[in-house]
């Protein structure tokens, strides 16, 4: 492969979709990055600032941003996707209309259709004729990323030349990025992390302790593992950067959306208080009800995921739904 | 199409491609002549020990010791004519005046297959006769439609080593020119059937074989020629009969992975819009005439069962006689299902033969191959492609499962026999439970109707075909009387108003036809082993 460089299309201009572009124009590409809203397009073309999604960043001089689909992506080595999942299927769809068949597109995307509970690839693959889709995933904090502190991510497709693309699009000295091919189990962990982060947004505001934090992510992610595996997913993805690494960062970090969201419901708070002193919906909230629908679909026992979701649409109380949880017979650790 | 290509010219194109692809050094695909030989080697050895060939033994020892005193153009040579005589062994039995003849020899062939060879052989039987047996139905325009615009590779299910035959059949019934046919060797073989399949345009697959790498590269090299130049191509990528009686559910990559580098070379021919299609196609028997040793074969690998040989029925005279009898006397029919066509990248195509995205977009799916402006051979890449194309010929196949009565009835009795506590595993089904097992007839019936009327409704949803017999006591007695048509032990008896399980084997594999459709509540049950529970 020539190490010539990348023209990079990024779809989405919200913190990470713009880190990422940072990423790949620091590596020597030259990156277009897509949005539908012209005044941060004419704001990022004339002041190099991206206010509403990192503040005090200056773009880089090898991004270009863009309305058009069609100029962002005609002839562009790699296509990356960082649009949120409900927003997905329309944007792919656009994308269908300009995509060629031989561009290869990676999405870095952390969720589930609400209504379908297709996983992004699987849209992208029902909206243009892409075949070589890959995912990236891992514990990346945009901001942290943007500030150019180090970080590793991964990049899964069963497509080793697309893998070898996204790792040259973004690697650099700061951010390792690393390969693999298990796309489902990627996607899964990254959607379903969300539920968990929910929880130790709870275990935080009711100042449970960090041994209480460490059992609730760590049994969190086995079920995660446990619905993942019953639907084809590889155990070992969860051992890694897109697995536990991405749980991690996510439950450690209280300023995360998912996070607040479970303090707010712990102080108290109803589901539509929570949402409505967040401002916006935490991801969480929705894919609580796919872990839900998924674990049941494949005959898998997930109580964890179950409270938080009895918290968030049964009525629950956090601390009854720990105490519930606590007096759960323990079993053998690891199933299978 | 490939009634202008002389079989001689293929052949010696595929030594030529297969040695081309195949460098001294390690090629962009990987593969090392040395390296391949000596596996090829190891592969022929091993297969000698159980199939020994005075002739064979000889030539691969000669090879053997030449190959360790060998420089690199010795090691060429060596390569080139170890491939001569795979393409010989592949494509050797090739008839010149093949396709002329094929008119003819097609329902011939079929005669003996569904009036007895006597009948046939003694023109018995009218054409008419035992086209009747055969019932086309599915996108037939659209295969029509897209081999008259370029090559196809008709991907078909396969139970019995009659398929091809049927297969063949219904092409010439469609008024397609005749397929390059990828028979096993057994059909070449056999005293009634040999000569026809012979003059059929058929090249020969030894299953035994297909360990040597070498003979892979062949076959897929030879098959791939075949679409480049125009010719269609009938294949079974499930590679073996199925043993357990279920459809297939995965395929084999390497003869479906034909379409994808003849595409290419089309492509880079240039001229005209390059295209290949994959057309799935679904052969339902409503009895197998290999039923009883493929499923022994399952029942010995899959379930580690020991192993009852029963003797092969395909190699005995008389039980193909007992099967050809049996169709007719019963009155039954072979049903081919066409699938839609696909680009060898597993998307739709449409009347003219091009590629749609999923929503319906028109795209050229040549630019699949492209890196970096130009036609790459990529195998992670391309074998990626070809198992999405894999997925959609399964689903294919799936959708154009015709459920007979045979299959129905066997089902219900199974699935009977579990509800009741009778069929806890396979192992104590098997060899406990099953062989003095008895179900009340009418209870049955019921199981019947209900049954029906699940395959109805995943019928109208496009899951699996309308069911033949669509009334529940016609469609048992149409089943029972096939049983005892054919197999020595009948499968199902009636007796007084009850059904004795006369085999438990083979109920299994009928009803096997039907596992994965979560019919009448059933979860799929064929992967699981000998001890398992059956949830």
């Amino acid at each position: 492969m020539s190490q010539a460089p990348l023209t990079v299309a990024v779809l989405g201009a919200g913190n990470w979709g713009t880190a990422l572009a940072d990423l790949a124009a620091r590596a020597g590409h030259s990156v277009r990055l897509w949005m539908r809203n012209p005044a941060q397009a004419e704001e990022i073309e004339t002041k190099r600032t991206n206010a509403k999604a990192i503040p005090g960043y200056v773009v880089h001089e090898r991004i270009r941003a863009t309305t058009s689909l069609e100029l962002a992506v005609r002839g562009a080595d790699l296509v990356t996707v960082v649009i949120p999942t409900q927003s997905m299927r329309q944007v792919a769809r656009g994308l269908g209309e300009v995509l060629a068949p031989e561009q290869p597109v990676l999405h870095a995307t952390k969720g589930l259709e609400i209504d379908t509970l297709r996983r992004v690839s699987e849209i992208l693959r029902e909206e243009t004729c892409a075949r070589q889709i890959g995912v990236i995933s891992g514990p990346n904090i945009a901001a942290e990323i943007a500030q150019g502190r180090p970080a590793g991510t991964l990049v899964a497709s069963p497509f080793p030349r697309l893998v070898a693309l996204g790792r040259r699009a973004f690697s650099s000295s700061r951010f390792r990025v690393f390969g693999g091919d298990d796309v489902l189990g990627v996607e899964l962990a990254g959607a379903l992390k969300n539920v968990v982060a929910l929880a130790a947004g709870m275990a935080t505001q009711m100042e449970l302790g960090e041994n209480a934090k460490a059992l609730l992510i760590t049994r969190g992610s086995a079920e995660i593992a446990g619905i993942a595996r019953a639907m084809g997913a590889r155990a070992s993805t969860f051992a890694g950067l897109a697995g536990i690494g991405d749980l991690l960062v996510t439950c450690a970090s209280p300023l995360s959306r998912n996070h607040r969201a479970g303090a707010a419901l712990a102080r108290g708070m109803t589901l539509e208080q929570a949402v409505a002193s967040l401002g916006q919906v935490a991801e969480g909230v929705h894919t609580a009800k796919a872990a839900r629908v998924l674990a049941a679909r494949h005959g898998v026992e997930a109580p964890l995921l179950d409270r938080v979701h009895r918290v968030l649409y049964g009525g629950l109380a956090p601390a009854d739904a720990l105490k519930q949880l606590m007096r759960l017979p323990a079993g053998r650790e690891v199933a299978g | 199409m490939l009634a202008n290509v002389d079989p001689r010219v293929l052949a010696r194109a595929t030594v030529t491609r297969v040695v081309e692809q195949t460098n001294l050094g390690s090629g962009p695909a990987g593969l090392d002549a040395r390296d391949l030989l000596r596996e090829t080697f190891y592969a022929e050895r091993r297969r000698l020990e159980s199939h020994p060939d005075a002739g064979e033994q000889a030539f691969f020892a000669r090879a053997r010791r030449d190959l360790e005193r060998a420089g690199d153009a010795e090691a060429r040579a060596l390569l080139r004519e170890v491939v001569s005589r795979y393409v010989d062994d592949l494509a050797g039995h090739f008839d010149r005046k093949v396709h002329a003849l094929a008119t003819r020899v097609v329902p011939r062939a079929l005669g003996i297959m569904f009036g007895g060879a006597e009948g046939a052989l003694t023109g018995g039987l009218g054409l008419e006769a035992f086209g009747e047996r055969l019932v086309i139905s599915g996108e037939v325009e659209a295969l029509r439609r897209v081999a008259a615009v370029g090559p196809v590779l008709l991907a078909g299910t396969h139970a019995s080593y009659l398929d091809p035959i049927v297969a063949a059949w219904a092409l010439h019934r469609l008024g397609l020119p005749p397929f390059a046919t990828a028979a096993a060797r057994p059909l070449f073989e056999h005293p009634l059937i040999g000569p026809f399949v012979r003059r059929l345009g058929s090249y020969s697959v030894d299953e035994s074989r297909t360990g040597a790498p070498l003979y892979r590269e062949a076959l897929k090299a030879y098959a791939t020629l075949v679409l480049e130049h125009g010719g269609g191509d009938l294949v079974f990528p499930g590679g073996v009969r199925t043993a357990s009686g279920a459809l297939e559910r995965r395929p084999k990559l390497g003869l479906l992975g034909t379409a994808l580098p003849a595409l290419r070379a089309l492509a880079l021919r240039g001229g005209a819009p390059a295209r290949v299609f994959v057309v799935p196609c679904t052969i339902s028997w409503p009895l197998v005439l290999e039923a009883e040793t493929r499923v022994e074969r399952w029942l010995e690998v899959a379930l580690g069962a020991r192993h009852v040989p029963r003797g092969d029925e395909f190699a005995t005279t008389r039980r193909w006689l007992a099967f050809g009898r049996g169709l007719v006397s019963a009155d039954l029919r072979v049903h081919v299902v066409i699938g839609r066509p696909l680009d060898p990248f597993g998307d739709d195509v449409d009347d003219e033969g091009s590629s749609r995205d999923p929503r319906g977009r028109r795209l050229d799916a040549t630019r699949y191959l492209l890196d970096g402006g130009s036609l790459t051979v990529d195998p992670a890449r391309d074998a990626e492609y070809t198992r999405m194309l894999a997925a959609r010929v399964t689903a294919s196949w799936r959708a154009g499962v015709a459920p007979l009565s045979t299959h129905l009835l066997a089902y219900a009795v199974f699935e009977r026999l579990h509800r009741e506590g009778r069929a806890r595993d396979w192992a104590r089904f098997l060899t406990d439970v099953a062989p003095d097992a008895r179900v009340d007839l009418a209870t049955i019936e019921a199981d019947v109707m209900r049954l029906l009327d699940e395959v109805r409704a995943l019928a109208g949803a496009g899951a699996l075909r309308a069911p033949i017999d669509d009334e529940a006591k016609l469609a048992v007695a149409r089943a029972l009387k096939t049983f005892a048509t054919y197999h020595p032990r009948p499968v199902l008896v009636r007796e007084d108003g009850r059904l004795r399980v006369g085999d438990p084997a083979l109920l299994a594999y009928y009803r096997n036809r039907l596992d994965g459709f979560g019919l009448l509540g059933a979860p799929s049950r064929v992967d699981l082993g000998a001890g398992e529970v059956l949830s």
